[in-house]
């Protein structure tokens, strides 16, 4: 449960979220019995409303776990949407692609086992939306490689960015978490609140999920703009009178 | 600014006034001297120039003569590929690249006997009208280095003009041989589309490219572009006389929209070509207003159907301009490409029907004068208009089409920039479109 902030609003906003479904909840269950690092339905609700909004089609994920937070995601894509999720240990890679299926995304949900360093570089661009959500010592190493994979205007989405708020000097007396995985984190948001390509903004939600907008698509607009008066002038032509001739 | 002509050349040197060495070394001279300032050239070939130059003297003087191209120094568009050498397409995208073979237009020109004194720049990728986007910076126009020499071809075009070279070749995806020419005040042709291999040329939009030579003058182009086809040596050309010549102006949308100095020197070229004794009248193309919006679905999804790969993992190699016109191609429906190309073909009767009563179109070719370097808009009157846009207009039509068209030079500005008119003749008669050009250029002389 939430450490940043209380209790009572964590509550309230899990007794309104309706989005979940029965395979998400038994997964939550299991997730709680088994003390899998899983985000919470809060965070899996705006993974799913963030990806849905910018009408996602690839999302690229790193840490799939047991696939909770990929089954959010997914759910968001069309049915020729594709989910690519980087998981390093293959007991829980074998469980997430089961997951996957019960939650009726087999066709557009990629399971990869492996190490994401060595993944990413092989996997191809350009995603929509790239959730960041495995090991906390690799989110800086792995950032440039993933702001490349991002198309202008996609968003890469980033977990636990407050670690139970733990690298924020005074808020907690006592430390429970892996203090050089916080010092990476810490790292991690400096980077990117100033990355050139990135417009971030962080959401203090459960443990934290930073947001950032991959800059780009601005300077595409206008152009686009040009298209579309150019594509409304190709369609009002009267063409298909001489055409059928 | 009054480059020596292929004509000129051939004649002294069969008369022994000139030699291929002379001649190479004489534009070899220009490029040291002035390319620094105009950038037409991104790689000059100085040494093996020369050896080719020796080469074609000791031809001729064992009898051996190839036509007439034999030690003509010519330069080549960067976006052609030559054995051994990088092509660029004036692209850091392109780093490292090494053609392993001579395009076929290559390989006639060298039987040919031209010489290659280098390459030249371009609009990076052939995707603009100006030369201003290029990875070797941009070409400046040898009338005013302040100003655009046109595009994409716009070192070719500079390099005549500049006695770097007796004629070139360009390629034309929706005027980027007639554009510069006409910036430079030089000869551009654009064949029928097909004529002329298109093979081992960095492609910008298949269906829209062609490939063609750019001369000092009309005789010269037919020169080069006979030798371009690699069938048998150019028969001399014949000039149609201008008395009778049936020209047709297809003035609503392509005179709608000119510098008023261009419009000027246009209609005293109708006037000249009138007292001349030719017929001019008006024609319509019915859907002129849509060439634009076709044009731009068709080159720009077939742009970035080549290009989609390389947008993907490398977009900052490509300059910012180019990679988002590419990036716009992206957006491009499947259904808008096909009714373009249902437009396409509409266009393609009302170009036949307007030139079945007529031996050429004639129009402008470039609305304005040459564009100064850095401008996004230009004034034409009281409007203000967005350069690339204004840059294709009148030419575009006959790419969609493929018709040939011919840029010639009709006048300047009160500043000394040069301005041009088109024709464009029935398709698979390029020889006719050029006894026409051949007639008006001796008429507007």
């Amino acid at each position: 449960m939430g450490r940043i902030v209380p209790d009572s609003i964590e509550r309230y906003l899990a007794g309104l979220n309706h989005l979940a479904d029965p395979v998400l909840e038994d997964m939550a269950r299991t997730g709680a019995a088994e003390d899998l690092p899983l985000i919470d339905a809060e965070v899996g609700a705006l993974l799913r409303v963030l990806a849905t909004s910018i009408g996602a089609k690839r999302i690229l994920e790193i840490g799939t776990a047991i696939g909770y937070s990929g089954i959010w995601l997914a759910g968001a894509l069309p049915s020729n949407g594709m989910l690519v999720t980087i998981e390093m240990d293959e007991e829980r890679a074998r469980r997430a692609r089961q997951n996957f299926a019960r939650a009726g995304f087999a066709d557009r949900a990629n399971v990869i086992v492996g190490d994401a360093k060595l993944m990413i570089a092989k996997v191809s661009g350009p995603f929509d939306v790239i959730f960041q959500d495995g090991a906390k010592s690799l989110y800086t190493p792995l950032l440039d490689r993933l702001v490349a994979l991002l198309r202008p205007g996609g968003l890469l989405i980033t977990d636990n960015v407050l670690w139970n708020g733990e690298l924020v000097p005074g808020f907690k007396k006592k430390r429970t978490r892996d203090a050089a995985d916080g010092r990476a984190i810490a790292e991690y948001n400096e980077r990117i609140n100033a990355h050139p390509a990135l417009m971030t903004a962080t959401v203090p939600l459960r443990d934290g999920v930073a947001i950032a907008v991959k800059r780009g698509s601005g300077e595409l607009k206008p152009m686009l703009d040009t298209l579309a008066r150019a594509t409304h002038a190709l369609r009002e032509a009267d063409f298909n009178d001489d055409a059928s001739r | 600014m009054t480059p020596m002509t292929i004509d000129e050349f051939g004649r002294r040197l069969r008369a022994r006034e000139l030699s291929v060495v002379d001649a190479t070394n004489a534009c070899l001279a220009r490029i040291e001297a002035d390319n620094a300032r105009l950038n037409a050239f991104v790689l000059v070939m100085a040494d093996e120039a020369r050896r080719q130059a020796r080469e074609a003297d000791r031809e001729i003087a064992a009898g051996r003569d190839r036509g007439p191209l034999h030690g003509v120094p010519m330069s080549i568009k960067d976006l052609v590929d030559m054995r051994g050498i990088a092509t660029t397409a004036a692209s850091r995208v392109r780093a490292g690249h090494v053609a392993e073979h001579d395009a076929p237009i290559v390989a006639h020109l060298r039987r040919a006997g031209a010489v290659v004194v280098g390459k030249t720049n371009l609009h990076e990728f052939a995707l603009g009208t100006t030369n201003e986007d290029s990875a070797f910076g941009p070409a400046r126009n040898p009338h005013d280095e302040t100003r655009s020499p046109g595009g994409s071809s716009g070192g070719s075009a500079a390099s005549i003009v500049a006695g770097m070279a007796l004629a070139s070749v360009g390629t034309d995806t929706g005027g980027s041989i007639r554009i510069p020419a006409a910036a430079c005040g030089t000869v551009g042709l654009k064949p029928t589309y097909g004529e002329v291999s298109a093979d081992g040329v960095v492609p910008l939009a298949r269906s829209l490219d062609h490939v063609g030579p750019l001369a000092a003058s009309v005789a010269d182009a037919h020169l080069v572009y006979h030798a371009l086809l690699g069938g048998a040596v150019a028969r001399p050309l014949a000039a149609a006389p201008v008395r009778g010549l049936r020209l047709a102006v297809p003035r609503a949308y392509f005179c709608d929209l000119l510098d008023d100095e261009v419009r000027t020197a246009f209609e005293n070229a109708l006037g000249r070509l009138r007292e001349g004794g030719a017929q001019v009248r008006d024609v319509e193309i019915r859907h002129a207003r849509d060439i634009a919006p076709v044009y731009l679905h068709l080159s720009l999804a077939e742009a970035a159907a080549y290009h989609a790969t390389t947008i993907d993992e490398q977009p900052d190699s490509y300059t910012a301009p180019v990679r988002l016109r590419l990036e716009m191609g992206r957006h491009i429906l499947a259904e808008d490409y096909v009714r373009a190309q249902i437009g396409r073909e509409v266009l393609r009767r009302e170009v036949d029907a307007a030139l079945a009563d007529h031996d050429a179109l004639v129009l402008p070719t470039l609305p304005i004068p040459a564009p100064l370097l850095g401008a996004n808009s230009v004034m034409i009157g009281a409007t203000k208009e967005p350069v690339r846009t204004v840059m294709l207009r009148l030419t575009q039509l006959f790419n969609l089409t493929g018709h040939p068209a011919i840029s010639l030079p009709c006048g300047h500005t009160s500043n000394g920039l040069p301005c041009a008119l088109q024709l464009a003749g029935a398709r698979m008669q390029t020889d006719a479109l050029l006894g026409v050009a051949l007639a008006c250029e001796t008429a507007l002389r």
